[in-house]
């Protein structure tokens, strides 16, 4: 008689245990897919935190979202950030803040210059290739020269003359920008700006022969003093600028070709959906980019324009056609 | 203080709160806003030198960082078109000039601020205003973490711009601004006073109006109404107003109406309390009258006794002196008349007494009235004739005398009214009447009468008469005496016996005094009155000249005799002796006064005796009889007999049968009651001589008449000068003796008057002698001046008096055996006389009675100075003194001390 109770108290001992590992399973599989994102923004302001609702809102599930801005105290934001899945830095400063912190968690600069991120990497692993080894992705503003080149092109078809202010970011590139730049505008004027020339002396030249000027970005401080005598000479001149900003159309370039909060939150959201900086980090800019016209200035200019949108699409299909 | 009351009023105070306060905030608001205006030019300037300079350094950021100069030549063209703004220069950070247009130059210590603009220098008349040229950074960057690394990015100073400003053109706009706002201040100021003034005017205005017709009602002008306008609360105060007005007219009517009709019932009030305070002044000044009366008549009455009994005491002691039984006869009856006077008189006060109380009971006796009425008449006879009046007594034929009453009371009706008309009457005549009314069987109605030729009376007069203790006239008591209750007594008697009296009178033409009674009469008459009145056919004869005394003896002698002649004057007289005087018996010749002088007599009745040699009876006054008839006349044209007026019936028929029958009862050939001849009288020294006597006081007139008669003058007494004139043109006067003193016209005046009439005359002239008291040499030698002879001095010595006549009529006079002056009799009249004076003086003085009081003072003087009362005369005169100084204290000590003095005359001697 023993042995049927014994049995029947194995049994059940053994039916219990097997419940237990069952469950235990189950909540291991559900904490393993819930992925928790940290975002560190430089500010909290509106462009940052649309970076972070537009990504947030394509990733709604099984991510979990945790914003963090420098501005706020920030005790224990290492070990958040150690415990987290991803970390993304939301402007230059938070990434500055968060290379030194993240050690080997996957991080996704954003709103961030190529030149800047460029200078972080080197500083933090030495080489862009190392922070992307480490994880370290970047979606950066700059645009490629193509899209200028076209959207040049668009709204200036009959234009030949064209000119380039180059800073020392683009110096070493400047042939290949040029070469790139006959093949729609024959004659290219490149205003090479050193950190001590005369910013007039060196743009006045190359504005004043050009029907077009394409103002590319470059260091802070470049772009800074540059802008300034680009639009008065543009103005003087009454020679087109196109921009990189949308402050710069504003200001009074013809157009700008920049990419917005509502772009990178998108090229953000597609790079975590898609997990690609999981294995290595990817240093690319924004696949989105948007367009912004002064129609004053193309008023004063006479210059018909197209919507933006217009244009943007036809730049992307110039884009597509170029693509092999 | 005239400037500031010329805002007294609602404009001038309307004027000075709005225009004070405009003139002040004007002058703060011009002040303010000059002071405003300048800051405001001063500030804009600033402004658009602050402007210019900050545009200029911002447009001079390319210029002045590419060193393009023709840019900032160019930048700085446009300020200058601003007229103020005369230079701009751009200088870099070292202060050195980089461009510059117009007229500037940088001072040398002007200070360039690096980061700010602003008014960095001035002088008098040029500021200065720098900017600096910074070079700014451009922010593209769309992200802010680099935008604010663009903000931070440091900002490089490239230089500055400086322009310069005059002032010339701030200080001329301020200059303007500052005219300009004192122009429109003074516009405004002017206008907002006109417009103060037309407000205050329109507010003032209606209040002012407001304000006369306020006045207006003050001054109870009722009637003008406010007009209604200006201001809401004016129309609204004017309608008040209005209502206002219109209620207290209301209230004025209203109160007019109740006053009107309170004045009404008051007046009528007061008409009924002056009525009854009339009424009761009347009462009251009857009352006071009466009381008066009463203490006059009390006053009086002591004297009113003593004249009868001073009658009676005379006649007395002249009966003591004469011989004659004729005379005794008289005097007796005489004395018998006083003494029934002074009974009646003291009966006037029992009746009066007694018909108070209704005590009286009249007697219903038989009595003889024509005898009753002659012994009245007779009592008054001496006193008429005394003042040479007719005294008739006239018993209508038809009149029965044998009748039935009261004749007691008869007599008291007929003495009472006898007494008052002789008394009232100074000449011509009294007349009493009696007549037959009406008889019905033995009853008859007899109308008396009295009637006098006297002064008279008003009505006023009259309506006093009969009222007890009053006569017509105060003056009248103390002229005339009497006791003010005869009258009374005589209406009440007269009422009594059921008839009525009335009085007639007219001012200086006389009174008649009228009464009927009905009384019985006897049914035949008495046996002896038939014995005494045969009817007889002797042929008489009546001369008169009176008509009422012709009538009345007529009437007389006809109750004798059938056949009676009566002559009003001698032609007739002649006539009827021409042709009856072998017939004629007896001839009565009634004698006036003027007739009664030896010539007019001797003539008339030498006349007479041509044709008739029969008897003749002269009827004359007593008096005249005695002194006037000369003992010739008798000798001359005897038969010839006197008898005395007024006739007796009784004398008459008992002289008639003498005369007829030759029966004397004497055996002097005269019969019963017929007068001796007047020489057989004739024993005093001045006989024959008419003495004109002027004396105001009644006493002393008394007196020396009296001694001027005893001495055998005959006496023509007067109370004034006026009557002394008018008794010399009226009378034979041989001397006349004249007071000084006297009411009307004094003796100086009457003297002049005299001696003048006297020079017109070939008359013998009358010696004037002078009598005073006074010893005042003025008065004497007026007196002698004015034609008095000699001067006699009171008091009266009468040996001197009659010696003094005597000495000036030719006659020689021995000492008198007798002095009336030293008589007991005298002396008691002068005691009483000075009592009765003294009493008047002091009710006179209890009255204020001034005229009464000089009347009095200058009575007692006359007697004091006639009877030598030396100490009662200064007593006199200390009281007149103190009256004339008005102390009542002393009034009445001096007043007792006369009293005293009068009261103990009888121990007192006279000095």
């Amino acid at each position: 008689m023993t042995l049927p109770i014994a049995n029947i108290a194995r049994t059940a001992l053994q039916l219990s245990l097997l419940l237990l590992l069952y469950w235990t399973a189950n909540v291991s599989v559900a904490a393993a897919q819930s992925a928790h994102i940290i975002f560190v923004a430089s500010k909290n302001s509106a462009p940052y935190n649309r970076v972070i609702e537009t990504a947030s809102a394509q990733l709604q599930e099984n991510y979990q979202f945790e914003t963090y801005y420098l501005e706020q105290n920030n005790t224990g934001l290492a070990k958040k950030l150690a415990a987290s899945s991803l970390i993304i830095s939301v402007g230059t400063n938070a990434a500055r803040a968060v290379f030194p912190i993240a050690e080997e968690k996957p991080l996704i600069a954003v709103l961030i210059t190529r030149s800047g991120f460029i200078s972080l990497a080197k500083k933090h692993f030495g080489s862009v290739e190392n922070s992307l080894q480490h994880k370290i992705s970047a979606i950066y503003l700059d645009q490629p020269i193509s899209r200028f080149l076209n959207l040049a092109a668009l709204l200036m078809p009959e234009a030949k003359k064209l000119g380039i202010m180059l800073g020392p970011i683009h110096k070493n590139n400047a042939s290949n920008i040029e070469v790139q730049a006959k093949t729609l505008f024959p004659e290219t004027h490149l205003a090479k700006i050193g950190k001590k020339d005369h910013p007039i002396h060196t743009l006045e030249p190359s504005i004043k022969n050009s029907e077009l000027f394409i103002a590319l970005p470059d260091r802070k401080s470049i772009n800074r003093n540059t802008a300034k005598w680009i639009l008065q000479l543009s103005h003087r001149h009454k020679v087109p600028v196109i921009a990189f900003s949308k402050k710069y159309a504003d200001a009074g370039a013809l157009a700008s070709i920049y990419a917005s909060p509502d772009d990178v939150g998108r090229q953000l959201a597609n790079m975590i959906a898609n997990k690609a900086y999981t294995e290595r980090g990817i240093f690319t800019a924004s696949d989105h980019f948007s367009i912004q016209l002064n129609a004053y200035i193309a008023k004063a200019l006479n210059i018909q324009l197209l919507t933006p949108a217009q244009y943007r699409q036809q730049v992307l299909t110039l884009e597509k056609e170029a693509m092999p | 203080m005239k400037r500031w009351l010329t805002f007294s009023g609602i404009h001038g105070r309307i004027l000075l709160i709005s225009v004070v306060p405009l003139v002040i905030i004007t002058g703060i608001l011009t002040t303010f806003t000059a002071a405003s205006r300048s800051s405001d030019v001063e500030l804009a300037l600033k402004r658009v030198g602050l402007a210019t300079v900050s545009y200029l350094a911002a447009g001079a950021e390319y210029g002045m960082y590419a060193g393009d100069r023709g840019a900032l030549a160019k930048l700085s063209a446009a300020p200058l078109k601003t007229p103020s703004i005369t230079g701009v220069i751009f200088v870099d950070k070292d202060r050195q000039q980089v461009a510059s247009t117009g007229s500037i130059e940088l001072p040398a210590d002007m200070p360039l601020h690096a980061k700010r603009s602003g008014k960095s220098f001035s002088s008098a008349e040029v500021w200065y205003f720098s900017a600096p040229v910074i070079l700014a950074a451009q922010t593209v960057s769309d992200y802010e973490d680099e935008s604010s690394d663009a903000s931070r990015a440091q900002q490089e100073l490239l230089g500055w711009v400086v322009i310069s400003i005059s002032l010339n053109r701030m200080l001329e706009r301020q200059q303007e601004v500052i005219t300009v706002s004192i122009l429109v201040a003074s516009l405004v100021l002017f206008i907002s006073v006109i417009i103060a003034i037309r407000i205050g005017r329109s507010i003032s205005s209606p209040v002012k109006n407001l304000t006369q017709l306020i006045q207006g009602f003050e001054a109870g002008n009722m009637l003008p109404m406010a007009k209604e306008e200006g201001a809401t609360e004016i129309q609204t105060l004017a309608r008040g107003i209005n209502r206002l007005a219109s209620n207290v007219r209301d209230s004025n009517r209203k109160l007019k109406k109740e006053v009107s009709q309170a004045t009404q019932q008051l007046r009528s009030t007061l008409e009924n309390l002056g009525n009854r305070n009339s009424d009761l002044e009347s009462t009251q000044k009857e009352l006071e009258t009466a009381i008066a009366a009463k203490d006059h008549f009390l006053a009086r009455m002591s004297h009113e006794l003593r004249t009868p009994l001073t009658s009676v005491i005379g006649f007395s002691k002249l009966l003591t002196t004469s011989t004659d039984p004729a005379e005794h006869d008289e005097y007796t009856r005489n004395i018998l008349q006083s003494s029934s006077l002074l009974l009646s008189i003291i009966d006037d006060i029992l009746d009066y007494s007694k018909m108070q109380s209704d005590a009286i009971v009249l007697e219903t006796i038989e009595f003889d009235l024509q005898s009753s009425l002659e012994d009245i008449v007779a009592m008054h006879a001496y006193n008429a004739f005394g003042k040479s009046i007719e005294l008739v007594l006239l018993v209508e034929s038809d009149v029965p005398c044998a009748l039935r009453g009261d004749p007691m009371r008869l007599r008291q009706i007929i003495n009472n009214l006898l007494g008052n008309s002789i008394k009232f009457t100074a000449q011509g005549e009294v007349i009493v009447r009696v007549s037959n009314l009406e008889q019905q069987g033995n009853e008859v109605s007899l109308g008396f009468s009295v009637k006098d030729s006297g002064v008279g009376m008003d009505p006023e007069q009259m309506g006093k008469l009969f009222k007890p203790f009053s006569q017509a006239d105060t003056s009248i008591t103390r002229r005339f005496g009497g006791s003010g209750l005869g009258l009374v007594i005589c209406k009440q008697l007269v009422e009594l016996m059921g008839g009525k009296i009335i009085v007639e009178s007219q001012i200086d033409k006389g009174t008649e005094f009228s009464f009927n009674l009905r009384l019985l009469c006897e049914a035949a008459p008495s046996t002896a009155q038939s014995e005494i009145l045969p009817q007889r056919q002797q042929m008489m004869a009546v001369y008169d000249r009176h008509p009422w005394s012709r009538r009345s003896l007529r009437n007389q002698l006809s109750r004798w005799s059938t056949d009676v002649y009566a002559a009003a004057n001698t032609a007739k007289l002649m006539e009827l002796l021409h042709s009856k005087s072998d017939q004629l018996e007896v001839l009565l010749l009634g004698l006036s006064p003027a007739e009664m002088a030896e010539i007019e007599l001797t003539e008339l009745l030498s006349t007479v005796r041509i044709l008739y040699h029969g008897p003749i009876i002269l009827l004359a006054c007593l008096s005249n009889l005695r002194t006037k008839i000369p003992a010739s006349i008798y000798s001359t044209y005897d038969p010839i007999y006197c008898l005395s007026k007024p006739l007796r019936q009784e004398n008459l028929q008992l002289w008639l049968e003498s005369i007829v029958e030759g029966d004397t009862e004497d055996g002097t050939g005269r019969p019963a009651g017929l007068l001796a001849p007047a020489a057989e009288l004739n024993r005093s020294p001045l006989s024959g001589l008419t003495v004109l006597v002027a004396e105001d006081n009644a006493y002393n007139l008394q007196l020396i008449t009296t001694i001027v008669e005893l001495a055998g003058a005959t006496a023509v007494g007067v109370g004034n000068g006026r009557e002394a004139v008018s008794a010399y043109e009226e009378h034979a006067i041989d001397i006349i003796l004249m007071d000084i003193h006297m009411p009307e016209m004094d003796g100086i005046d009457a003297t002049r008057e005299i001696i003048n009439q006297q020079s017109k005359s070939e008359q013998p002239q009358a010696a004037i002698l002078g009598l005073t008291a006074n010893v005042i040499a003025n008065e004497e030698q007026e007196l002698r001046k004015a034609g008095a002879l000699e001067i006699l001095y009171k008091p009266i010595d009468e040996d001197a008096l009659i010696k003094a006549i005597g000495r000036h009529c030719g006659r020689a006079v021995n000492e008198l055996d007798h002095s009336i002056l030293s008589s007991s009799q005298q002396q008691g009249d002068l005691k009483h006389e000075l009592a009765r004076q003294v009493s008047a003086l002091s009710a006179a003085l209890d009255q204020g009675n001034q005229a009464e009081s000089r009347e009095i003072f200058h009575q007692l003087s006359g007697i004091s100075g006639l009877f030598g009362m030396s100490e009662l005369r200064e007593r006199v005169a200390a009281l007149r003194e103190a009256i004339q100084q008005g102390k009542q204290e002393t009034i009445q000590q001096r007043l007792l001390y006369v009293t005293e003095f009068v009261s103990n005359l009888h121990a007192e001697p006279t000095d």
